[in-house]
């Protein structure tokens, strides 16, 4: 049983367009392609869209968004195809690696790498670079140390052979700085009508009541983008953390998104509730009302009872005119005494 | 340099120490012979060797099957060990990572070079899937900011003792208050002396059983030829999300061919854990099916090896006699037309 409920809306707006974007790229070597997967996948990454793939059955690296495909000219992808055909095996090697000093010498085991930066709201920047194995983290660049964190006792030896050649250090380290952070800029612009668009979420705000005689409010945010979204419950002003439930953010498959938070509330409550929705330096508050013609168990006693009465009544009625209807029948037949 | 590498190796290595003080004689380890070779790993040699433990003077205990000629002697400067190397807890347990490390001075034989034990850092780290935070880094007794602790941890940072001679031991350990299921992960701990560092990880896992109800229950109803009511099998409050696997099951085992199930996607509860609804819309059903009953199964990683389950009994309507509730239900209703009867004096 789900009413829709009409909704007030209140919103307020503040500031530009300025939001953290990120650029990453992911590397994927498997020991065992017999698997469905390629041997060795890397994909590159803008915010949550796609920007390149290229894999060691395809052995090519192809766009995967229409604005890299018409800002890239085919020199760029013929470098990259060059270059990632190469980094394709020393991956291999390093997960053969890998796999000898685990004594992991079969079964089905993956090594990953995920590179990339962000640029934060205010301008400023992050970097990162790491590796994984099996599913863990294995090692992490510092690059404020220019040095590697080793998780396990492999990976120490990792870090040693890594970090006598400083060169290749300060050279991650600029990478992550400068141009992965340049990159970035140049993809944002070439996709900004995707990328940099703001869709503002559409809220409906919905009641549900289950068996057990407790009231959900669900309060559901449609249609946004970015992905991004903080969504909350007031309670007389309040903000609260108890008896709440978050849907995942999922792709609506039109290139917006939409999530979902619920709170359960007693029934009989006078509480207000509301929820709040922070997306892309907007809030927007609805107030969802508890539904107004509660049906508590005393209303349905009262309910019940007067059907009883009714059935009575209309019972009583019957077996009166049966009555009647037999009273004349008897005084039909015999002669009426007074 | 190489005995640096040696000595970090064995501070990595006591993290199985089993006890503090006065410790073990005889630690089991790896010989580890580094082999040169370049790209991402050097080539290494291990062998499976023992530390034996002395403190002062005095020769190490007699290992007749050991080859004498592969004895070597070194000097233990600094070691970094932990108790709890991994633990498996419920969220909102209080969690100790314990720590402790020790540090003995190369040159005690002499003439004492230091009125105390040296200033030390220590560094707590967490890294999980893909995630790294510093949680914590202090350098007690030399001043400066202790970086901030997120999270309500909390880290003994001191010197058990501050005599003057070494050799000296500390403590490190890191308190979780309330621990949250998005602080697991390895946690690495770094002791840092003077030319010295060491780094010991321990794994931190948080786990959570789920609850399981079904619904309608205890009993569905329906009609020969016809389909109950569709079934909703609530898994909730329970972490890790993943290695979940819900299993319906009709009768003893049979059923599931041809069945139409599906799952709800995560809820996520304030605490950490989620919930997820599986639900089956079940086929008609014949008259020999009555009694029978839908199973939903439920295994996860937080349960060993039995799995949890709740399970609905079918009633196809026109198969059973009346029941007990059915009986009282006619007698009470007989007993009501009655005094209704009399009441009108109809009789």
């Amino acid at each position: 049983m789900i009413f829709l409920l009409h909704l007030l809306m209140t919103s307020a707006t503040q500031g530009g367009d300025a939001r953290t974007h990120s650029l990453r790229y992911f590397r994927l070597g498997v020991s065992d392609s017999s698997q469905g997967i390629p041997e060795f996948v890397s994909v590159g990454y803008v915010d949550s869209h796609p920007i390149t793939s290229y894999d060691s059955d395809r052995r090519q690296k192809m766009p995967q968004a229409h604005w890299m495909e018409e800002n890239l000219g085919s020199d760029h992808w013929e470098k990259y195809t060059q270059l990632l055909r190469g980094w394709q095996q020393t991956f291999k090697v390093e997960l053969r690696a890998l796999q000898n000093h685990y004594n992991h010498t079969g079964g089905f085991h993956i090594y990953q790498r995920m590179i990339g930066c962000e640029l934060l709201e205010d301008g400023s920047a992050t970097g990162f670079l790491q590796y994984a194995y099996d599913g863990k983290d294995f090692i992490v660049f510092n690059k404020d140390s220019l040095s590697w964190i080793a998780v396990d006792n492999v990976a120490r030896l990792t870090k040693q052979v890594w970090e006598t050649n400083q060169n290749e250090l300060r050279y991650q380290k600029n990478w992550l700085e400068t141009e992965c952070i340049a990159w970035l800029k140049k993809f944002l612009d070439f996709g900004k009508d995707t990328l940099q668009r703001t869709e503002t979420p559409l809220l409906s705000g919905s009641h549900k009541k289950s068996s057990t005689g407790i009231t959900t409010l669900i309060c559901r945010a449609y249609s946004f983008y970015p992905p991004e979204i903080t969504m909350t419950w007031i309670k007389n002003g309040e903000p609260i953390t108890q008896e709440i439930e978050y849907g995942d953010i999922l792709p609506s498959g039109d290139g917006t998104y939409q999530t979902w938070v619920s709170i359960d509330i007693d029934p009989q409550s006078k509480d207000h509730y509301s929820c709040q929705v922070e997306h892309n330096d907007m809030l927007k508050v609805l107030h969802v009302p508890v539904e107004s013609k509660t049906s508590s168990p005393f209303v349905e006693i009262v309910f019940g009872l007067t059907i009883i009465a009714l059935f009575l009544i209309g019972l009583g009625i019957f077996v009166y005119r049966r009555k009647q209807s037999g009273l004349k029948e008897v005084s039909y037949i015999s002669t009426p005494v007074n | 340099m190489k005995l640096l590498c040696l000595l970090l190796a064995l501070g990595i290595l006591a993290v199985r120490w089993a006890t503090a003080r006065p410790g073990p004689s005889v630690l089991e380890c790896w010989f580890v012979e580094e082999q040169g070779g370049g790209g991402m790993l050097r080539e290494v040699t291990k062998r499976p060797a023992v530390l034996l433990l002395r403190q002062g003077p005095g020769e190490p205990p007699p290992r007749p099957d050991l080859d004498s000629s592969l004895y070597l002697k070194v000097y233990v400067v600094m070691t970094v060990f932990s108790h709890s190397p991994a633990a498996l807890v419920g969220p909102g347990k209080k969690v100790t990572l314990d720590l402790s490390f020790t540090y003995t001075p190369p040159n005690s034989g002499g003439a004492p070079s230091s009125l105390g034990p040296p200033p030390f850092g220590l560094e707590w780290r967490r890294q999980h899937r893909g995630i790294g935070q510093l949680l914590l880094a202090v350098t007690p007794g030399l001043g400066g900011q202790a970086l901030g602790s997120p999270e309500g941890a909390v880290a003994f940072a001191a010197w058990d003792e501050e005599g003057v001679e070494g050799p000296w031991s500390g403590n490190g350990t890191l308190l979780l208050p309330i621990v949250k299921p998005h602080q697991e992960g390895t946690y690495l701990a770094t002791v840092h002396l003077p030319h010295l560092q060491a780094q010991v990880a321990l794994e931190l896992q948080i786990q959570k059983p789920p609850k399981v109800t079904l619904t309608p229950s205890p009993v569905v109803w329906a009609y020969p030829g016809q389909s109950p009511p569709e079934l909703l099998c609530l898994i909730s409050h329970f972490y890790p999300p993943e290695e979940l696997e819900v299993a319906w099951e009709f009768q003893n085992g049979t059923g599931g061919a041809g069945w139409q199930v599906w799952r709800s996607s995560y809820r996520y509860h304030p605490d950490g854990t989620v919930s997820i609804s599986a639900y089956l819309r079940p086929p008609p059903v014949t008259v020999e099916q009555h009694g029978s009953h839908y199973i939903c199964r439920v295994q996860h990683s937080s349960m060993k090896t039995k799995g949890l389950s709740a399970q609905v009994s079918l009633e196809v309507a026109g198969v059973s006699g009346p029941s007990l509730e059915d009986g009282v239900g006619l007698f009470l209703s007989a007993f009501l037309l009655l005094g209704l009867i009399k009441g009108m004096g109809w009789v």
